[in-house]
Formats: C-alpha cells, sequence, structure tokens
C-alpha cells in the first residue's frame, strides 16, 4: 500500500516533468533558424503552396499557441508528420522504438547481474589478482567509447572470426517474425521460432555488448567500493563478532545495503542509453529510435525531435519510478521517507 | 571447580593501527584477567585502547590493525592463533560484546527480528532450539532490558527505534546469547540514569545467575564501583593501576587514578572539577618512558625514559609508578 501511493504520487509529478520538458524542447526547435515549410517542401515550391502550409500546420500563429495546438495533438499520440520521412511521427516512433528498447534491455539488465557478480567477487578479494584484473579492464572498458568496441566487434567477430551477421540489423532475411511486442526475441519465442530467436540473438549481442562493456566495469567498481566501505561498519562487525559464518554475513547483512548506490547509477546509465546508442545502432545498422532521432536533429525535423526527445524523456522518468520501487523494497528508510 | 580459575587472560597485548603509513602503537603490553564469574572493570579517557582491547578478544580489529605481540587466553587456549572453526565457536558461545555506538551496531536495512534471530541461532547453535524458541529468547531479553511492547520491536527496522531503544535492543541481543564473558564497551551511555542503572543490575543479577565473566569498559568511576569487583585503570594503551575495586578506590596510587576520582562531580561539590590538565599523547610517537608523564605532577627525571614495572600497595592492589614506587605520590 505503501508503494501503491508513493507510486502515484511519483507518476504525478512525473507529468509536470514531462510537460516541462516539452515546453523546453519546443521552444528550442522553434528557435533554429530555419523555414519548416519551406525545409518540409523543398526549395523549389512557390510561396502559395509554403503559405497553405504555414496555415494548415498553424506556423503563423504565435508560439504558446502553437504549443498547446502541438499538445492537444500529442495527447491523442499525434505528434505531426515527419518531415523527413514523410509519414506520421507516431507510426516511425511504433517503428523505431521497439528496436531500440530490446537493445537498452539486453544492454542493461544482463549486465547489472554480471557487474554486481564482478564487484562482489573483487571485494572479497580484495587487492588480490580478481580485483586487478576487473580493475585493470574497468580502466580499460570506461575509457573507451562504445563506438570503438563496436567497431572493432564488426572487425572481430563479423571478418576474423564469423559468428556475427555481418550486415548488420535485427534479423538475417530468411526469417520472417510476426510481431507481437516488437522485441524479436521474445516474438520468435512466441511464435515458436527458436532458430530466428537464435538469429535475432546474434544480431544483438554485439551491439548490446558494445554499448554496456564500459558501463559494467563501472557499475562493478561501484558494488565493490560500497562493500568494502560497508564491510568496516559497526553492523559487520557486530554479527561478526556474534560467530555468524562468513558466507552468511556476507550474502545476508553486506550484500543487501551495498547494492542501493550500485542499482541506483545503474538506473541513469539505462535511461541514458535509448539517447546515446545512436553510434552502435549506425554501426550495427540497427533500425533504433536513437539514431532516428539523429537524423531528425541533421534535417531539423522539428516535429520528429520532439517526439523523440519526448520519448527519451519518459524513458528516464519511468526507470527511475522503477529504480525507486526496487530502492524501496530493498532500503526500509526509502520507504518511510516516501510516504512521509 | 577450582577457586581461582581465570576464564579470560590477556598476556602483553600490543596493537598498533597504520593510518596513512604511519603506525601507531596504541596498546602496549596490556595485562588483563577475568576470573570465572567476576566481573572486572577496564576505565579511562576516550581514546586509551579499551575498545581496541573488547575488539582484539574477538579477532574483529579494523583491517588496519596489527597485533604485534601477545596471548588472548581463553580457558587457556589462544584465541589469536584459533583456526577458523575454533574462533567461530569461541565467538558463538565464548564471548559476547556490547557495541558503544547503538547508532551504527544495527544493520538499516535489516529487521531487528532478522538480526537478532539471526545472532542467538549461532550463539545457542548446540542447544537445537526451534525458532519459536528463539523468538521467545528474544522476547524475554527484550523484556528484561524493559522494552516496551517487544513484538513490535522485533518487527521494525533500527531507524524506527530511537538511540536508547537501539543500544537496549544491542544489549538484549548480547545478553540472550548467554554467552561465558560479557564484554560491555560503555553500556548505557546514550539511555537516562534509571534505564542505565536497571540495566548494570541486570548485569549483576546474570553474573551471579548464570556464572557470567564480565568485562565493564567505562569511563565512568561510578559505574565501576556499582558493579566490578576489580578494576584496572587504562592510560594510553597501557594498564597503570589494578587490582580489588575497594583497594583503589580506598588508596588510588597512580597519579592518573587520583586525577581521574578528582573529576568525578560529588553530590556534595560546590563546583565543577577542574579535569586533568593535557591529553592524551600522540601513538605514533609517544613518550619514551611512562606515558602519562607530560600531564604528570609527581613526574620523576626517570619517568620521562624508563616504563615503570609493577609495584605492590597492598595484597591485591598494584600501581605502575615510579613516584609511587618512591611513596610520593599523596592523594589529597
Amino acid at each position: 500500500m505503501l508503494l501503491f501511493k508513493s507510486i502515484t504520487r511519483r507518476l504525478a509529478s512525473s507529468i509536470v516533468v514531462l510537460l516541462g520538458l516539452t515546453v523546453v524542447i519546443f521552444a528550442l526547435m522553434k528557435a533554429v533558424p530555419g523555414d519548416p515549410a519551406r525545409l518540409a517542401l523543398g526549395p523549389n515550391a512557390p510561396e502559395e503552396v509554403l503559405e497553405h502550409y504555414r496555415e494548415v500546420n498553424h506556423l503563423n500563429e504565435p508560439l504558446p499557441v502553437q504549443y498547446f495546438y502541438w499538445l492537444s495533438n500529442a495527447v491523442q499520440g499525434d505528434f505531426g508528420i515527419s518531415s523527413y520521412t514523410q509519414r506520421a511521427v507516431s507510426q516511425d516512433i511504433k517503428d523505431f522504438a521497439p528496436a531500440t528498447i530490446e537493445l537498452v534491455i539486453w544492454a542493461g539488465i544482463p549486465p547489472l547481474f554480471i557487474a554486481l557478480f564482478l564487484g562482489v567477487i573483487s571485494a572479497q578479494h580484495r587487492n588480490k589478482w580478481p580485483d586487478y584484473l576487473t580493475r585493470f579492464l574497468g580502466y580499460v572498458f570506461v575509457a573507451t567509447p562504445t563506438f570503438v568496441f563496436a567497431v572493432l566487434f564488426v572487425l572481430i567477430f563479423g571478418y576474423w572470426l564469423p559468428v556475427m551477421p555481418t550486415i548488420g540489423g535485427r534479423l538475417s532475411p530468411q526469417f520472417a517474425i510476426t510481431p507481437v511486442t516488437g522485441l524479436y526475441i521474445l516474438d520468435a519465442l512466441i511464435g515458436g521460432q527458436p532458430a530466428a530467436a537464435w538469429d535475432a540473438f546474434l544480431h544483438l549481442l554485439f551491439p548490446a555488448l558494445a554499448l554496456s562493456l564500459g558501463k559494467t566495469m563501472q557499475e562493478a567498481r561501484i558494488t565493490r567500493s560500497s562493500m568494502l566501505q560497508n564491510a568496516g561498519k559497526d553492523y559487520i562487525t557486530m554479527v561478526t563478532s556474534q560467530g555468524v559464518p562468513r558466507k552468511i554475513v556476507n550474502r545476508q547483512f553486506l550484500l543487501k545495503p551495498s547494492v542501493i548506490p550500485t542499482i541506483t547509477v545503474m538506473g541513469m546509465d539505462f535511461a541514458s542509453l535509448f539517447g546515446n546508442a545512436f553510434l552502435v545502432e549506425r554501426i550495427f545498422n540497427w533500425p533504433g529510435l536513437s539514431s532516428y532521432g539523429m537524423n531528425a536533429i541533421l534535417n531539423k525535423d522539428s516535429n520528429a525531435v520532439i517526439a523523440v526527445v519526448l520519448i527519451i524523456g519518459m524513458a528516464f522518468v519511468g526507470t527511475s519510478i522503477v529504480v525507486d520501487i526496487v530502492a524501496m523494497i530493498l532500503d526500509p528508510r526509502m520507504r518511510q521517507a516516501r510516504t512521509r | 571447580m577450582e577457586t581461582n580459575h581465570n576464564i579470560l587472560e590477556i598476556k602483553d597485548l600490543s596493537v598498533s593501527y597504520t593510518v596513512a603509513n604511519v603506525v601507531t602503537h596504541v596498546l602496549e603490553k596490556v595485562n588483563l584477567t577475568v576470573p570465572k564469574g567476576k566481573s572486572i572493570g577496564l576505565v579511562g579517557e576516550s581514546g586509551c585502547g579499551k575498545t581496541t582491547t573488547m575488539r582484539a578478544i574477538l579477532g574483529v580489529l579494523p583491517s588496519n590493525a596489527n597485533i604485534e605481540s601477545g596471548e588472548i587466553l581463553f580457558d587457556g587456549t589462544d584465541v589469536l592463533k584459533m583456526p577458523y572453526n575454533q574462533l567461530q565457536e569461541f565467538r558463538q558461545t565464548g564471548a559476547g560484546l556490547i557495541f558503544q555506538d547503538p547508532s551504527s551496531a544495527l544493520n538499516p536495512v535489516i529487521s531487528i527480528k532478522k538480526q537478532f534471530l539471526t545472532s542467538l541461532k549461532y550463539a545457542h547453535k548446540d542447544k537445537d532450539y526451534s525458532s519459536a524458541q528463539l523468538y521467545d529468547k528474544a522476547i524475554e531479553a527484550l523484556n528484561a532490558v524493559s522494552l516496551a511492547d517487544p513484538d513490535r520491536i522485533m518487527n521494525s527496522f533500527p531507524f524506527q527505534l530511537s538511540g536508547g531503544m537501539r543500544q537496549r535492543v544491542c544489549i538484549a541481543m548480547t545478553l540472550a546469547g548467554e554467552k561465558a564473558i560479557l564484554l560491555a564497551d560503555e553500556p548505557g551511555t546514550a539511555l537516562d540514569v534509571t534505564i542505565q542503572d536497571q540495566i548494570l543490575r541486570l548485569i549483576k543479577d546474570l553474573v551471579e545467575t548464570l556464572d557470567l565473566s564480565v568485562i565493564m569498559v567505562t569511563h565512568s568511576l561510578g559505574v565501576i564501583r556499582q558493579v566490578t569487583t576489580e578494576v584496572n585503570v587504562m592510560y594510553a594503551g597501557s594498564i597503570v593501576e589494578g587490582g580489588d575495586t575497594h583497594q583503589v578506590f580506598e588508596h588510588p596510587s597512580h597519579p592518573y587514578t587520583i586525577a581521574l576520582m578528582e573529576c568525578l562531580p560529588k553530590l556534595t561539590g560546590t563546583g565543577i572539577s577542574e579535569g586533568i590538565p593535557g591529553r592524551i599523547p600522540d601513538y605514533d610517537n609517544p613518550p619514551a618512558g611512562c606515558r602519562f608523564y607530560p600531564r604528570c605532577p609527581y613526574a620523576l627525571d626517570r619517568c620521562q625514559f624508563e616504563v615503570p614495572g609493577k609495584t605492590i600497595v597492598e595484597d591485591d592492589h598494584w600501581v605502575a609508578c615510579f613516584a609511587a614506587e618512591e611513596g610520593k605520590v599523596c592523594p589529597k
């Protein structure tokens, strides 16, 4: 019940956040030089056609009025027409978002568990080889930009050891998947096509790895340092002094308070992937929202940009709510603070 | 059972800490003996090494501490040399520590119930209690430290309890473990006087009924007088005076003990005492001789360079002080 109350409160406040976000991005897009009508219709369009376009799209109205036109359409799921793809922005998002969502899920969730595992191992073997190894890999992986990994993977696993489908994309052409959720691996499994699921997995594996390696090692280091910090706390000394076996102390008393910072950091990493995946999406030819948003920006496609920013904002808000819920489950102090 | 059986004997224990590559010699040849069924006191200013001594007994010193030399004999076996399993058994049934700081000794994200029952499960490992029996034991212990509504406390998290309640939970947890030795590191510092009194009485009762032994660590001479039969006065990592509580209180012989006693507020007194001038020396560069030398009003020349040995004052009372040895210390 406490959880439910605080979730509704968070949802209500996130609507305000998202509205603020749309105002800012709307104003920014309008401040960018260039005539949207000219951009949409091309350099050779006659003046009457341009004027008609402006009239239909309310471009002659003052900015606040334009915003409210946009907002009333947006709440009905209509984000206008993309001047670049010439399709409804909502349709574009429907097509591109699931690819990024699938990529981000695989680049965000399994690596969290790997990070926790590595963090625990290096804390338990502090200043021994497992710790040095994760520290070394941590520096290397955090310092290497994701697109470098992407290019290396294409070279190594696409060319030298051809395990990865080099054409890229989400699926090899011989497979066809009936979309249910838009997440191909899941859809293939639902449709009873294990071979297609495996193919989709191979397509996904390397972009997901490229995106997650640096963050995984960073999260592992955070887990390690918070475990070591907590290991010196009185409450761990107390259970140790009571003769509780080391394994139980570590698993039941030390791990729980130590994973909370990692989960918080991971939540932010996860949300930022939505916007930052475009280089990796480009290299692996991944038809995702992030590269769609990049194209939209390069082409001054304001309707698409605003919609993509809004979607990324929603992803941020959504993950931070999920992270808060997990933190509240782990840390009773947070439950109290939220309901007060 | 022999009458003079010592359940715990600390012999020449020296412990140092390494902080930023500086070695600080905190404990210098500490000797402490706990006879079975007795409570002994360890008294001294904060920072003099009392807590370090307690933690050394259970092998839970911080990771930057090194035990330089010495033995800690529990029933004749050196705790410092015990293999892991035997050490665990000693921690489970041999000695229990009541932590000084109630706000940090309980895990913030785990319920009291889980912490309490885990500790009791291992303390009574050989007795085959069911979890319901362990729960009853916990409730009984919480009642004994006068916590109202123990069921609610069991289902709470530490942040939902006040400082005094948390400390009583810690005390109850350690008492319910029914271990052979109780190491009480300033129990009751966060409690009001009536509750503190009650807890001291409870500890005294346990000593009598369960044949428990206690090391009472405190900076309060009043507590020492109330609870212990023997007292050890610690200054800057060494024990400077010790013996029968009554005799030490009657004839305090070390200048530090005398100064401590003068600091005691008296009900009939007229003002606040002056305290002891100076402060505990730096441990990374302690005085070569007696560590109290820089603050000592009776200091002799040799005190600066030589460490005084034990001098017998009365049949069950000794002091480590050259001035006292020469009869030059005269309490007011």
